[in-house]
């Protein structure tokens, strides 16, 4: 069994014994080992389970879509998640099942995967894309969610940037790396933003893409940047609900197709947004972007 | 016509608005803000059918304003439903 911690929430991956063997494959997560939290209920139990069989009854959406290159589906049921992935690496089906009791409130729920069983070597991308789908699907009832974003940290505090794959976010945060004073990536990829008092809060998390980051550390999170190519660099702070347009699809879309996920997701948003500014940022990949998204959020009062 | 099932009114940073999310692929996230009278109208037609007469008419009972401009404004209405892709016809 492994026990991880994620934005301070606990869960438990069940590999059937094989630690040793899936260890090397799963370094990302070395740094949110846990021990077994002692009275504290796992968010979720990640079982592996050779043969998964479930209900018979017809789906009521079936949503297809990409993972890198293979073809992923999310089926969902009245009672469950259903995601399949195809490798294009192995030829084999993998299969995430996720029961649900009707609500978020999720604590110990029991999911299963044919991941990890016999002697497979699943590729490491179809473990993080299970592991993030069950970990935000379990922390919604939270308030935590991961962001498909890049994250710097600075000055004690965290900045995220967004923006949709290919629109440069990685060469922004290596921008502010090369130019600005003191900064440090946390995340290139995942990271948890997590309401906490009434404070958002950025986590580290064992998802960070290309780029191997995985730290386990936490800072207040000072602002979200949506990144836009564009030839010239201009910064805006658009009204709430552009600045909610602007983070919502940087959240799992996988958990936007049920009301009450969708529903979960939208009221973290909406408390992050009224403690967090949200900034849009027409930007060229130059020092002079990266100066001007620091100096706004840093502004000296 | 009628209002497509799956879509319903949260509030977010305080207004009313209509969530819609695009394919798993593609990011279609369109977030339509919904002023007082449209949260009514919404609610009233809930997922029955419609008509533009019928939305005027609800003005009528409802407003203070004449039969021309209620269909007036029942015809915009509907067009900005359209154009969200908000509506089943």
């Amino acid at each position: 069994m492994f026990y991880f911690r994620v934005a301070g929430l606990p869960f438990r991956v069940d590999t059937a014994d094989r630690e040793r063997e899936l260890a090397g494959l799963m370094t990302n997560y070395g740094p949110f080992a846990d021990k077994q939290p002692a009275g504290e209920i796992s968010l979720f139990t990640l079982a592996t389970c050779a043969d998964i069989t479930f209900t018979e009854a017809e789906p009521y959406g079936v949503y297809p879509y990409d993972v890198a290159d293979d073809k992923a589906v999310l089926y969902i049921y009245s009672d469950r998640y259903i995601l399949t992935i195809n490798s294009s690496c192995d030829g084999r089906e993998y299969l995430l099942d996720c029961p649900f009791k009707g609500d978020v409130e999720f604590e110990n729920c029991q999911f299963r995967t044919n991941l990890l069983s016999d002697r497979t070597f699943p590729p490491r991308h179809i473990i993080d894309h299970f592991l993030v789908f069950a970990f935000s699907l379990a922390a919604l009832g939270h308030g935590a969610l991961v962001i498909h974003s890049s994250a710097i940290v600075n000055d004690g505090r965290t900045v995220l940037f967004l923006g949709e794959s290919g629109t440069g976010k990685s060469t922004h945060t290596r921008l502010w790396l090369e130019n600005i004073p003191d900064s440090r990536l946390l995340n290139d990829d995942g990271p948890v933003v997590r309401i906490v008092d009434g404070r958002a809060r950025a986590y580290g998390s064992p998802w960070s893409g290309k780029t191997p980051c995985y730290r386990n550390e936490v800072y207040p999170l000072a602002a979200f940047i949506r990144l836009k190519q564009a030839p010239f660099n201009k910064i805006e702070k658009p009204g709430a609900l552009a600045a909610f347009g602007a983070l919502l699809p940087s959240c799992l879309p996988t958990l936007q197709k049920r009301e009450s996920e969708l529903d979960a997701m939208c009221a973290t948003l909406s408390a992050i947004l009224s403690a967090v500014p949200v900034y849009t940022l027409d930007c060229l990949p130059n020092a002079d972007a990266a100066r001007l998204s620091h100096d706004s959020v840093f502004a000296r009062v | 016509m009628r209002i497509k099932r799956g879509y319903k009114i949260r509030s977010i940073a305080g207004e009313s608005v209509i969530v819609s999310v695009g394919t798993l692929n593609v990011n279609l996230t369109k977030v339509i803000s919904l002023n007082p009278t449209s949260v009514w109208l919404w609610d009233q037609l809930g997922d029955g059918e419609f008509t533009e007469k019928r939305v005027a008419e609800l003005l009528v009972e409802n407003y203070d304003v004449d039969p021309d401009t209620a269909l007036a404004d029942s015809r915009v209405w509907i067009g900005s439903l359209r154009k969200a892709g908000l509506l089943d016809e």
